[in-house]
């Protein structure tokens, strides 16, 4: 039976519910901010291993997402890079979104090349 | 005796058929201007689903899908119909059904330019640089002087990350397109010069 994202996200989750107590325990002395940025990162952490279990169900614009989160974090003056293959695929992502538009058929070639006969 | 009397007549400047031109100022003669930001369009035939269809399409009409499968079905430019398809299956964001109009499209006409560009994007759309490049390079075997399937294919270079091999489709945009369009490819290039070197 194939693994879903959901199932790997639900042990993550039983896993962390364990280690919560601790977790929290020892880190007593931070600072609300400290504290939401260790969430964030445990979230990214959860994100990254999402995408190794099955990286086809990740779209280019969920990469786009994570890559913008990480640059957020970067820009609020966190220390978190990110992983690596994610943030070139981010990267690449956003480097495509300034293609040249698509271009629609408009019906003439068909005709003439119908037109053009063997002599 | 009679007198002659001369009669002042001003000849007219040139005899024969007059063309009726276009008055530029209507308001100036008496007749309010109310079609000044008028637009010629034009009607499709009856029964041309493919040319219906286009006409839809380009409103952003939603219908317009019925009409291109319905040109499929009548052997109506079924090649085009199905390229379109693609664009507005891409643009819903389905992109699986666009690769299958595309290639569909190309398997009634594997020359058909329009196709292996659009394939192209649909595929940096996916992060499928390999083949995105793949179908830039075949659309630009088909028609040379389209400037944007080189600078799409100069994106993928850089995508993945063969900043040398992007110079010169960066390049060849700047040849084919119109000079207003060089302000960002002319800063790409020097980037990219910079980082090749």
């Amino acid at each position: 039976m194939k693994t879903t994202a959901s199932d790997i996200l639900k042990s993550h989750f039983e896993k962390m519910k364990e280690v919560i107590p601790e977790v929290y325990e020892s880190q007593q002395d931070e600072t609300h901010e400290e504290k939401l940025f260790g969430l964030m990162k445990r979230t990214l952490t959860i994100i990254e291993a999402v995408y190794f279990q099955n990286r086809d169900m990740f779209t280019v614009a969920r990469v786009e997402e994570y890559g913008k989160i990480v640059e957020e974090l970067k820009a609020l003056g966190f220390d978190y890079h990110g992983n690596e293959e994610l943030i070139n695929k981010a990267a690449a992502a956003a480097i495509m979104n300034a293609k040249k538009p698509m271009e629609k058929a408009k019906g003439k070639k068909e005709e003439d090349q119908s037109s053009k006969k063997a002599m | 005796m009679g007198k002659i009397i001369k009669f002042p007549v001003t000849p007219p400047e040139k005899l024969g058929a007059r063309k009726v031109r276009r008055r530029k100022n209507l308001e100036a003669y008496g007749q309010l201007n109310l079609f000044d930001q008028s637009k010629i369009i034009s009607f499709p035939q009856k029964g041309n689903y493919f040319e219906e269809a286009l006409a839809l399409d380009e409103q952003g009409d939603p219908r317009a899908i019925e009409f291109y499968l319905q040109a499929v079905d009548q052997n109506q430019s079924r090649a085009d119909a199905f390229c379109n398809l693609g664009i507005l299956m891409s643009q819903r964001e389905e992109l699986t059904k666009a690769v299958d109009f595309l290639t569909k499209c190309l398997k009634e006409n594997p020359r058909h330019f329009e196709a292996h560009y659009n394939l192209a994007n649909v595929y940096s759309d996916k992060g499928s640089y390999d083949l995105a490049k793949m179908h830039f390079e075949i659309a630009i075997e088909i028609e040379p002087r389209f400037p944007n399937s080189h600078y799409n294919l100069g994106l993928v270079h850089i995508s993945l990350r063969n900043y040398k091999e992007a110079i010169p489709c960066i390049d060849k945009y700047i040849e084919l397109s119109p000079e207003y369009d060089h302000s960002v490819a002319n800063e790409l290039l020097k980037t990219l010069t910079s980082i090749a070197q």
